[in-house]
């Protein structure tokens, strides 16, 4: 990623009028972390920046807060917004787009071609202790990562997010500029969930009932997810109540439960569930169960075709009915 | 220890409807099942009450009645979320969970010898009225009493029968509006801030408390200011959503001060210092 | 204040000597340190990598049955005879069990909280001094230190082979008696090591900063857009509220555990979009910005000035674990620094 060039064209781009703000990366002052950065003017545009650490997922902003930024039908000649998007936020941009959530002519879209993020806390225990503002780039197979006067040079599989490791859709699929070269494509595999669907019931039992013993029920998860923006969500509601709120293995399962199916179909495989969580839920395994099983069954991959109609809104004669007499 | 979030027991004596439409009000009148709870249940107008169903969960309601009408305990709720549907659906004979007093209540000690105002809209009228029946039943200590009090439709008005018995008694005033023309209503057609002003009450040795929709209140301030009152004379309630009733669950907190337990009721002044009661 | 020496290969067999207590350490499950009952003392996790998610829980458990009700609907006085068994919460970090004296503040006080208090007072807190610090530790800018004892009954130092344990309180000192024949007196060497590592854990806290003229200009700043900036990055989840050993807003909610209705206490947070929603629909606080400012006015300026003391202890897990990277030390820089 050539960073001035981006700059360079984040600053056409906001003093293009009518574009009301950027959203892109900036590197926080200290150690590895990035954050969300909401440019405005050409200072806050010195700050943007694209590396191996930005490793949030920026659509979330469009949907998180109601009455936010975007509302379905408005008008392209009111503000539009900006934003950097990597390929699994495209995806989820293009789900959202084909569930009509967002209007598209309110965006202007620089995609990035993305060879993977590196993994927070491997990076910070890999360095414990330093505070140093990094820079990190990607060298052939490894990332080459300056703290202060030091110099290192990190295999690339040491550090990449294991999500990355699995990333099958690199490259933006929607976009109006494009900040790099496109990246090689890897075909989808789900080994993680096969290792899991081949388990017994009791190694099933055993392994989930371990895993939901540790949520928090903190919501991380459902308000790091671009896809999540319902106005009444369904596992917050009181009148009707479908999910409990005690914290426990039966109600943090039906939680995790819900959301999965509620996602199922238009999950867009981005993997912030599973980056958020504080207690290392391995969330990703229930929705690549889902993205599985809708391939298999609907022949449905979500977030690839803005034209796409949403799978459980449209009915086919194909439709798989061996459920029904 | 006592259990502060164990409530009592109590039985709904009498149930009545006081609006009809979409914003339905009833009127609860509870009596608490055992006797040493109902002697120890002494509350001052302006104190609420966790009103509670089983299964379903608790809600804060302030008090309607005054504690010198004995025979029971009043509170009139508007029909909203889980709990107060829930609550709706009883009927006398019913029973209901109680807990509290809880809360702060109007000074009426200090209100001696002055004129009460009261300035309420809908469901506003209920904390007020436990002052009005206050104020009748000790009426020597007190001058003057205005009540003035509006809804948007005739429909909507609370205690309609009460109030119009009250508008044939001398020793109190009585000022009823609709917001809008009704067939059948000769009296003041508008909003309550503008009936204040239409009736200017003097601020003379007087006290104000007004109670209502927020616009209302915003509105009836401004009013009241205008017409003379001191910000030392002006008293209100805020409410919140509320759990525990008791200032440990943190979320009514307006600023530094908990409603359940440092309100409802706050003074203009008080409610100046407190930048998140919005109050300009 | 009484102190002893313990070798550090005999703390699984001291922790084994406590008589009839219910043993509570930081044990590792996955990627987590954090604190559970344990059965067997080779569980536990003196974990110097990683900061365990705080000892609150096991004070405010984040599900608390109030009490079940019967079948005709009526409340079931609950039953206090389970937490009066002694506790033994080994592992305790310094700034976790000043926490709790800021729980302490609000549970204990007007109208006591029975289920905290029973808790409380049968709760022996055994600390670990911090002698390594973690990233993002700020607690000597809040009053407290590595080293602090404050809210502790124990307090144990990392000499290097051994363990020298300071106690500070009464309960402490029974606990301790059952392992008499385990405890030395300590050495002149273990006092010097002990002096040692409480001047280096000092040294080696990265972060601090100054509160003055943070509660000097939240007077001023209510209505000032600084807070719409700070929040622009929050996701509004309960990360930080949960895993802050100072944070104790719950909620109360009417459910049925194993097919009994019971009214339980859980965790809530003031972050969430819903925490303040009323029936109506009205929300005082329906953006981030005002939630935000909201938390921050809670922890460093009402609590200041109703109970003297920031609601804050320093440990840093909230800028540690919050998944859109807020940092609280660099908000409150920025507060102090916004006039």
């Amino acid at each position: 990623m050539d960073n001035q060039r981006f700059r360079d064209e984040a600053k056409r781009i906001l003093s293009e009028g009518n574009v009301r703000c950027l959203i892109g990366y900036s590197k926080d002052a200290a150690g590895f972390r990035v954050s969300p950065l909401f440019a405005r003017t050409e200072g806050d545009v010195e700050r943007l920046l694209f590396s191996p650490l930005c490793n949030i997922s920026l659509v979330n902003y469009l949907t998180l807060e109601k009455g936010a930024l975007l509302e379905s039908g408005a008008r392209a000649e009111e503000d539009k917004i900006a934003i950097v998007a990597r390929g699994c936020d495209s995806r989820a941009l293009c789900q959202i787009l084909a569930e009509k959530g967002i209007s598209r002519e309110r965006l202007i879209v620089l995609g990035v071609p993305c060879p993977g993020v590196i993994d927070l806390s491997r990076i910070e225990a890999r360095f414990q202790g330093r505070r140093e503002c990094a820079e990190v780039t990607e060298e052939g197979g490894a990332y080459l990562v300056r703290l202060g006067n030091d110099s290192y040079a990190v295999p690339k599989e040491e550090l990449l997010a294991e999500h990355c490791k699995r990333c099958s859709f690199p490259n933006p699929l929607v976009y109006d500029v494009l900040l790099g070269e496109p990246v090689a494509q890897r075909k989808p595999s789900y080994e993680d969930v096969l290792a899991v669907e081949a388990m017994t019931l009791e190694e099933k039992e055993k392994f989930w009932k371990e895993i939901f013993g540790r949520c928090l029920r903190c919501y991380a998860c459902r308000n790091a997810c671009p896809l999540c923006y319902c106005d009444e969500c369904v596992l917050e509601r009181l009148s009707p109540q479908w999910i409990q709120r005690s914290v426990n293995g039966g109600d943090n399962l039906s939680f995790h439960l819900a959301r999965a199916y509620h996602l199922a179909g238009r999950c867009a495989g981005c993997g912030e569930c599973e980056r958020v969580c504080p207690v290392n839920l391995p969330l990703m395994l229930l929705n690549r169960k889902m993205e599985k099983d809708m391939q298999a069954l609907f022949g449905h991959t979500a977030g690839t075709d803005v034209e796409q109609k949403p799978v459980f809104s449209t009915f086919d004669r194909k439709d798989p009915e061996d459920f029904i007499l | 220890m006592i259990n502060p979030y164990l409530p009592h027991q109590a039985k709904i004596q009498s149930v009545k409807q006081e609006t009809t439409g979409d914003r339905v009000i009833k009127t609860f009148k509870l009596v608490l099942e055992d006797n040493s709870c109902r002697e120890s249940f002494l509350y001052k107008p302006g104190q609420c009450a966790m009103l509670g169903v089983p299964g379903v969960g608790e809600s804060m309601i302030s008090i309607t009645s005054s504690p010198t009408q004995k025979e029971s305990i009043a509170f009139s709720i508007m029909r909203m979320g889980k709990v107060t549907s829930a609550i709706h659906e009883k009927e006398a004979g019913d029973p209901l969970t109680l807990r509290g007093p809880y809360g702060n209540h109007f000074p009426l000690d200090e209100w001696k010898g002055k004129n009460i105002l009261t300035v309420g809209g809908g469901i506003g009228q209920a904390p007020l009225s436990s002052i009005i029946h206050y104020v009748l039943d000790n009426r020597t200590d007190y001058g003057a009493i205005d009540i003035i009090y509006g809804a948007r439709t005739t429909a909507d008005l609370c205690y309609k029968e009460e109030l119009f018995e009250m508008e044939r008694r001398e020793d109190i005033r009585v000022h009823l509006s609709i917001d809008v023309r009704e067939e059948g209503w000769d009296r003041y057609v508008g909003f309550v801030p503008s009936n204040l002003l239409r009736i200017k009450p003097s601020p003379e040795n007087a006290v104000a408390i007004t109670c209502g929709p927020p616009v209302m209140i915003k509105f009836v301030l401004k009013n009241l200011l205008q017409l003379g009152f001191a910000e030392s004379q002006i008293y209100t309630t805020l409410e919140n959503r509320m759990k525990c009733g008791i200032g440990k669950c943190g979320r009514c907190n307006v600023g530094p001060v908990y409603v359940c337990k440092d309100g409802p009721v706050f003074s203009y002044v008080q409610l100046k210092s407190l930048p998140e009661a919005h109050i300009s | 204040m009484e102190n002893y020496g313990l070798k550090k290969d005999s703390l699984k067999e001291f922790l084994k000597t406590l008589q009839d207590v219910e043993l509570f350490a930081p044990v590792r499950r996955g990627d987590v340190t954090a604190f559970e009952h344990v059965s067997d003392p080779e569980g536990v996790a003196l974990d110097l990598e990683h900061q365990p998610l705080p000892a609150k829980k096991l004070l405010l458990p984040q599900t608390e049955i109030l009490f079940a009700f019967d079948k005709k609907g009526l409340p079931k006085e609950p039953d206090f005879r389970g937490t009066k068994k002694k506790r033994f919460v080994f592992g305790v970090r310094p700034c976790d069990a000043r926490g709790f004296g800021i729980i302490d503040s609000v549970y204990e006080k007007d109208c006591p909280d029975p289920y905290y208090v029973a808790k409380r007072s049968n709760t022996v807190l055994a600390g670990l001094q911090c002698s390594h610090p973690f990233p993002n530790c700020f607690c000597t800018s809040l009053g407290g230190s590595p080293s602090s004892s404050e809210g502790l009954d124990l307090l144990f130092f990392d000499c290097g082979g051994s363990y020298l344990i300071e106690v500070y309180t009464e309960k402490g000192q029974q606990v301790v008696k059952e392992a008499q024949s385990l405890l030395s007196s300590p050495s002149a060497e273990q006092i010097t090591e002990k002096e040692k590592v409480v001047r280096e854990a000092a040294e080696r806290i990265q972060r601090s900063l100054s509160l003055d003229g943070v509660l000097r200009n939240m007077e001023i700043l209510f209505e000032d857009p600084i807070w719409g900036d700070m929040a622009r990055k929050c996701i509004s989840c309960g990360i930080c509220t949960y895993t802050c050993p100072t944070c104790y807003c719950f909620d109360i909610q009417d459910e049925k555990i194993q097919g009994k209705a019971k009214r339980v206490r859980i965790w809530d947070s003031c972050m969430f979009g819903e925490y303040t929603l009323h029936a109506s629909g009205h929300n005082p606080r329906p953006t981030r910005a005002e939630r935000l400012r909201n938390r921050m006015y809670h922890k460093f300026k009402h609590n200041i000035d109703l109970h003297g003391i920031a609601g804050c202890v320093g440990c840093g897990r909230c800028i540690t674990l919050c998944p859109a990277n807020e940092d609280l030390i660099e908000n409150l820089q920025s507060i102090e620094s916004a006039r």
